[in-house]
């Protein structure tokens, strides 16, 4: 018997016809303001910040690479180094999550993944109506293409229990509210 | 640690270094301080989060079949190539058949930490075919070098200082000696980039897979894990069968539990969740996307008594409150799967008969079933495995009063400040073989095990 023919012959058949609802909270009504303020802080818990126009201008000198809408946004080409040489990264984040300061980015037509996780500085312009309060609010509104949510700098604390950032994704991340 | 006939848990335990449990100790100690705090803050109830983690995850072993059919249909939909394996052997040649078709015999294979392909002992099947297997988590990444095993679902080197890092990383070339932790982590981010740029095929576990979108969902912090899976062309993932979530809006609860429980962090940094291959307007990601659904003896372990074990979500947080864990650390379980959920899971997978004497390392505590995610009566079927282990005449001797004094007392000493399994629960279970050495407990009085042992002495 193949393989699958046999696991599904050995499974367990009965099944439970309604599954158990999911607790849903009631949404807190924020501002976006409110909630910037509050991304903010959880950012900033985990070593991220929050950053303005002129700051990503600054960070713009170093070699870069840039996606398609980020470029567009700030009126510059897309491009630039290698992706494996670039030093930043910048990508325009679909959604900003404030309960957990978390970005959600999807793949997209001329998006590159590895923009937001070669680089050592990840620079995430969002514009400011891409806020939610929860994550479940967040996970509603997914793409349907492949996705990933990104919680502040990559780290590692395999050495020791010592948290360190920037192991093999970027270990500085700004976040730009435009 | 080296192949060949495990020793007894007892036996390995008396060798175990003070340095080692040093290191163990501390870590465990700092992941469970920050747990509480953490879930503490994602849910107002976190009790109530646990129950409903945990019939969800009922809802899935009930309906396992269909489920799966309904994964296996979806991610079709979404290009993703599926595939079944019975067995670690079936497992083990059909991955290296999808290798063989992806790339020649020689090219690089870049591997995300996972338990499933270390359970089914992946890594050594594609290196005696000629592959270059690269572990990248920074973790594994040691163990591949050192010839070790992980001993922590989470965090595999817990067993190690940075001491012995450093001589393991200076030994391979990697950079000047230093104990720096930062400067190990740069060190091997450094190696390791060279690796992903060339590798022709990603390797992973994943951490949910979810039934209705077809949608596979991996966790981590390093970064690794999304390289892994997005630079190489061909991107397989293994994943054991019960690893299923009805639907994307299950996943806030169960990644803040797993995030939460796992490390204390509020939330992993990378929830990487994989569609299918790279569309056609897309710049980058796997043009090949397969998934392998592993059986290797969930099937047996789902129509048996330790069914409730299949809900485990991986988090580690039972190993790391377990007082025996933190004293004898992972190794001494001679299994992948090592702690509170090792003891069930391993001889639950493998037969008690393989690995007699695991269920006896635990003082029955009940730590382990304070700190679940998802509600796993872990204390209870470690007595239905001593039980079924002394039926079957593998299980000899009495169960070790040394060590389960020792772990009592021990345990009361790190104030893991959890509530116990009271004694009068733990006397209900009919142990006659074994269980005679508790014949002058305080059967009826309701007082916790620790309690009463520390009034005693
Ligand atoms: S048994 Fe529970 S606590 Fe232990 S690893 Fe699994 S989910 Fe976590």
């Amino acid at each position: 018997m193949e393989d699958r023919e046999l696991i599904l012959s050995l499974l367990p058949k009965a099944g439970r016809k309604s599954r158990p609802p999911l607790a849903q909270p009631p949404l807190p009504r924020h501002s976006a303001d409110e909630l910037w303020a509050e991304f903010g802080i959880r950012l900033a818990e985990l070593g991220g910040r929050i950053g303005t126009r002129e700051d990503a201008e600054v960070i713009l000198a170093r070699p870069h690479i840039l996606d398609h809408e980020s470029a567009e946004i700030l009126g510059l080409h897309s491009g630039g180094e290698p992706i494996w040489d670039a030093e930043v990264g910048v990508t325009t984040a679909d959604l900003a999550i404030a309960e957990t300061g978390s970005l959600i980015l999807a793949t997209g037509p001329h998006r590159t993944r590895l923009v937001s996780l070669c680089p050592v500085l990840h620079l995430v312009l969002v514009p400011k109506d891409r806020i939610v309060a929860t994550m479940a609010e967040a996970f509603t509104r997914l793409s349907d293409r492949t996705t990933v949510m990104i919680t502040g700098p990559s780290r590692t604390a395999d050495i020791e229990g010592i948290l360190v950032r920037g192991v093999h994704g970027p270990g500085d991340i700004v976040v730009v509210p435009l | 640690m080296p192949k060949g006939k495990k020793p007894s848990v007892e036996a390995f335990a008396r060798g175990v270094t003070a340095e080692t449990t040093k290191s163990v100790r501390a870590a465990s100690k700092s992941k469970t301080e920050s747990r509480i705090p953490t879930l503490e803050i994602a849910f107002h109830d976190v009790e109530g989060a646990r129950t409903q983690a945990a019939q969800i995850k009922e809802f899935v072993l009930d309906n396992i079949s269909s489920l799966l059919v309904q994964l296996e249909a979806k991610c079709k939909m979404n290009g993703i190539q599926v595939h079944w394996a019975k067995d670690a052997e079936s497992a083990r040649n059909l991955i290296a058949r999808l290798c063989e078709e992806a790339a020649p015999v020689g090219s690089t294979i870049v591997k995300a930490k996972s338990m499933a392909t270390e359970e089914i002992h992946l890594n050594e099947h594609l290196i005696e075919k000629g592959y270059e297997v690269v572990e990248t988590d920074l973790g594994e990444y040691v163990i591949q070098i050192d010839h070790d095993t992980p001993s922590h679902l989470v965090t595999p080197i817990i067993h190690k200082n940075k001491r012995q890092v450093a001589e393991s990383f200076s030994r391979e070339g990697l950079g000047p000696y230093t104990e720096s932790p930062e400067e190990l982590a740069a060190q091997a981010r450094r190696h390791l980039r060279d690796r992903f740029k060339e590798a022709k095929i990603g390797i992973s576990g994943i951490n949910f897979a979810i039934a209705q979108s077809g949608r596979l969902v991996l966790v981590e912090n390093e970064g690794n894990n999304r390289l892994s899976t997005t630079a190489p062309d061909t991107h397989i993932a293994v994943m054991g069968l019960e690893k299923i979530l009805p639907s994307e809006g299950d996943l806030p609860l169960f990644l803040r539990l797993l995030a939460g429980s796992a490390t204390g962090q509020r939330m992993t940094v990378y929830v990487h969740m994989i569609s299918g291959p790279r569309r056609k307007d897309e710049n980058d990601g796997p043009s090949n996307v397969h998934l392998v659904i592993l059986d290797n003896g969930r099937t047996k372990v789902l129509n048996g008594p330790y069914r409730e074990i299949l809900r485990c979500i991986r988090c580690g947080a039972c190993l790391n409150v377990c007082p025996v864990y933190r004293q004898v650390s992972g190794h001494a379980y001679g299994h992948v799967y090592s702690g509170p959920l090792g003891a069930v899971l391993a001889p639950a997978l493998e037969g008690v008969e393989q690995l007699p004497d695991v269920a006896k390392a635990s003082t029955l505590c009940g730590s382990c079933e304070e700190v679940c995610p998802v509600k796993i009566p872990i204390p209870r079927m470690l007595l239905q495995l001593r039980e079924e282990a002394v039926r079957k005449g593998v299980l000899k001797e009495p169960i070790p009063w040394s060590m389960f004094v020792f772990g009592a007392t021990s345990g009361l000493r790190w104030r893991t400040g959890l509530k116990l399994l009271p004694m009068s629960k733990m006397a209900q279970h009919p142990m006659k073989n074994g269980w005679t050495e508790f014949r002058d407990l305080p059967e009826k009085q309701g007082r916790d095990f620790r309690k009463w042992w520390n009034g005693r002495s």
